[in-house]
Order: structure tokens, then C-alpha cells, then sequence
């Protein structure tokens, strides 16, 4: 039996990220793979930190898999590798002074590792990704509209979406799901069609770096399906 | 369309709900001038705002007349075939460039 531990949102925080490699190493079940959906970097510290470490793990630690978040884009905007090159989004959320911080603590270096990494990851029956297939954007809440949420899975050929947009562990299982539709023509036949969803569900898995001494994330087993929150609290002052 | 949805959140009650949400309707207004359904005629809809009731309207005209109309012009005859069959076909069009798919 392994595990696949799914993490998000370390924006930067390498204490909190170290913290949750320490809680990975120690779970009786091993950790097989590790998924960082994406916002490794951040306003809170040490982006280049973060990207290095994850770039170069220690020698008995498995590599992570990153793929872009939220974040992430806002450095592309900021590099004008993508979007409209003036960060409208980072400066609506974090005011003007964030753009500067940004662009101060990630070098052009990381931001071409950055540009490397993936949209998301197709495992087995799941889809790992920051927000949906929708947008990196798109952020899915246990307050979600059940259609949404079918919408999402639906679109990501999944029968489990992780994804890290929100920040917030949870489990959003639609256990059964009927579509009756009826199409008119203009030869005025009627057809009725009744559909029936397979069960599907979205993963919040956490947030690793944006609350001091206190980061979340998932463990997901891939046989059981079994999924798992963790909350792990550190000291900041080490 | 009927759901059952669960819930769960860490350090909270699991919330387990079942509900019938209204899909939305999706409406091809149809063509007026190039039609698609296989018959020459004009098509549009009426949408009744009070009701919401939609209908499907097909106008018979002498679309013979139009089809002449084209030939005259000089127009790739693909363009009257398709308007006097109400279906693209348009890999048979002399010119490349009006090539649509189907």
C-alpha cells in the first residue's frame, strides 16, 4: 500500500513547506509521489528558496510534480510571458506594492522553471490540478452549486478532481446524478433522453504556506481511494 | 436534473443534500438566408417573454429566384446548391476558399 501526498499554496513560505516534507516522511503508509498544485510562490518570504527546494530534493525524498497555480501567472503576467503584461489581478488582490515584491523575489531563472512546468496531471482516474479545467482561476468551495461541480468533473474526464484554488480541505461528492433533456425539432418530434452521472467528487486539498504555523494538505491513497486531510502546526522561528 | 451531493469538511459535520436543479434550454434560432436542416425554407423563432414558450418557425419562399439570383451574379454555384438543399456541401465549391466544414 502507498500514498500520494497532494499539497498546494506554499507561496513562498519554506518553513511551512519543510514542515510538511517532515510530516510526509513520517507516515506509516509511504508516500510514493508527491503533487504540488501550484502557488509555490508568493508574498510570504522565500520564493527562490521554495523553487530550489523543490527543484533539488534531499536524496531519500521523492521528487515533487508541480504544475502552475494562480501565482504563477501572476509572474508570467509580471514577465509579460503571458496575459496582458500589467497584473491587473495581483494588483486588485494585493495592491501595488505586491507586483514589486513579486518581481524583487523571483528571478528571471525560476521564472523560466516556472514556464516548464505543467497545467495539471492526469493520474489513474484523477485530475490534479490548481483551479479546473475551466481556469487556473476557477475556485471550487464545499459552497459550490452541485451543477458546477458536475460541470467541473464532467470537463476533467475524472471521477476525482483535486485542485487547490480555494485553499480549503474538503471532500464534494455527488454520490448520484440524473440529466432528463427533451429535444424539439422542427418537425415537432419530441425526443426525451434520461442520463444518468457516474459519482464523481472535488478535492480541496489545502494550503501549505498562507497561515503561519499552520499548513494543511492531502494524502490520497490510490487503491482505496481513500482521502485523507492533514493539518500540521510548526514553529515560524526555525 | 437530480443530484445527491455529500459534503465534508474537516472538524465538521458531514452535509449530505439531494436536489432537482432546472437545466437551462438551449435554442438554434435557425437561418433565415443559408439554412441547415435539410429544406430550403426560411427559419427563425418566436419566444413568447411572458410564457417562455418557444416555436419553430419555417417560411416557404421562391428561393428558385434567389438561387438564380446567384448563378447570375457569376457566384460559385455551390452557393445556390446548398441554399436549394438546406445543407452544406461545400467541398464541392470551385473555389478553395469558400470551403467550410461541415
Amino acid at each position: 500500500m502507498t500514498q500520494w501526498a497532494i499539497l498546494s499554496g506554499i507561496e513562498g513560505n519554506l518553513e511551512a513547506y519543510e514542515a510538511v516534507l517532515a510530516d510526509i516522511k513520517r507516515q506509516d503508509i509511504p508516500v510514493k509521489a508527491i503533487y504540488i498544485l501550484g502557488d509555490i510562490i508568493g508574498l510570504q518570504g522565500n520564493n527562490e528558496g521554495v523553487a530550489k527546494r523543490i527543484q533539488h530534493p534531499h536524496a531519500n525524498e521523492v521528487k515533487p510534480q508541480v504544475c502552475t497555480g494562480w501565482w504563477e501567472e501572476q509572474c508570467f503576467d509580471l514577465y509579460a510571458l503571458s496575459g496582458v503584461g500589467d497584473a491587473v489581478a495581483l494588483r486588485e488582490h494585493y495592491g501595488a506594492d505586491a507586483i514589486a515584491q513579486l518581481w524583487d523575489s523571483v528571478s528571471r531563472e525560476t521564472v523560466q522553471w516556472l514556464r516548464s512546468l505543467d497545467f495539471g496531471f492526469h493520474e489513474e482516474d484523477c485530475l490534479l490540478i490548481h483551479g479546473s479545467t475551466v481556469s487556473y482561476e476557477d475556485e471550487l468551495t464545499p459552497e459550490t452549486p452541485g451543477i458546477q461541480i458536475c460541470d467541473r468533473a464532467l470537463r476533467a474526464e475524472a471521477t476525482t478532481l483535486f485542485c487547490g484554488r480555494s485553499g480549503l480541505t474538503f471532500e464534494y461528492c455527488v454520490e448520484t446524478g440524473r440529466i432528463d433533456s427533451k429535444i424539439l425539432t422542427l418537425e415537432q418530434k419530441q425526443q426525451t433522453s434520461q442520463e444518468t452521472l457516474n459519482s464523481c467528487r472535488v478535492i480541496g486539498v489545502g494550503n501549505v504556506g498562507k497561515t503561519p504555523q499552520q499548513a494543511t494538505y492531502t494524502l490520497y491513497q490510490p487503491l482505496t481511494k481513500q482521502v485523507t486531510f492533514q493539518t500540521v502546526y510548526y514553529d515560524s522561528n526555525l | 436534473m437530480k443530484l445527491s451531493v455529500r459534503v465534508q469538511q474537516p472538524e465538521k459535520t458531514s452535509n449530505k443534500n439531494t436536489f432537482t436543479t432546472p437545466m437551462k434550454r438551449i435554442i438554434n434560432a435557425g437561418s433565415v438566408g443559408e439554412p441547415r436542416h435539410g429544406k430550403p425554407d426560411a427559419t427563425y423563432v418566436l419566444y413568447d417573454t411572458e410564457t417562455e414558450e418557444v416555436t419553430l418557425r419555417e417560411v416557404p419562399y421562391n428561393y428558385t429566384k434567389t438561387c438564380l439570383a446567384i448563378l447570375e451574379q457569376g457566384l460559385p454555384s455551390i452557393f445556390a446548391w446548398r441554399l436549394a438543399r438546406g445543407m452544406e456541401f461545400a467541398e464541392k465549391a470551385d473555389d478553395p476558399t469558400h470551403i467550410c466544414q461541415k
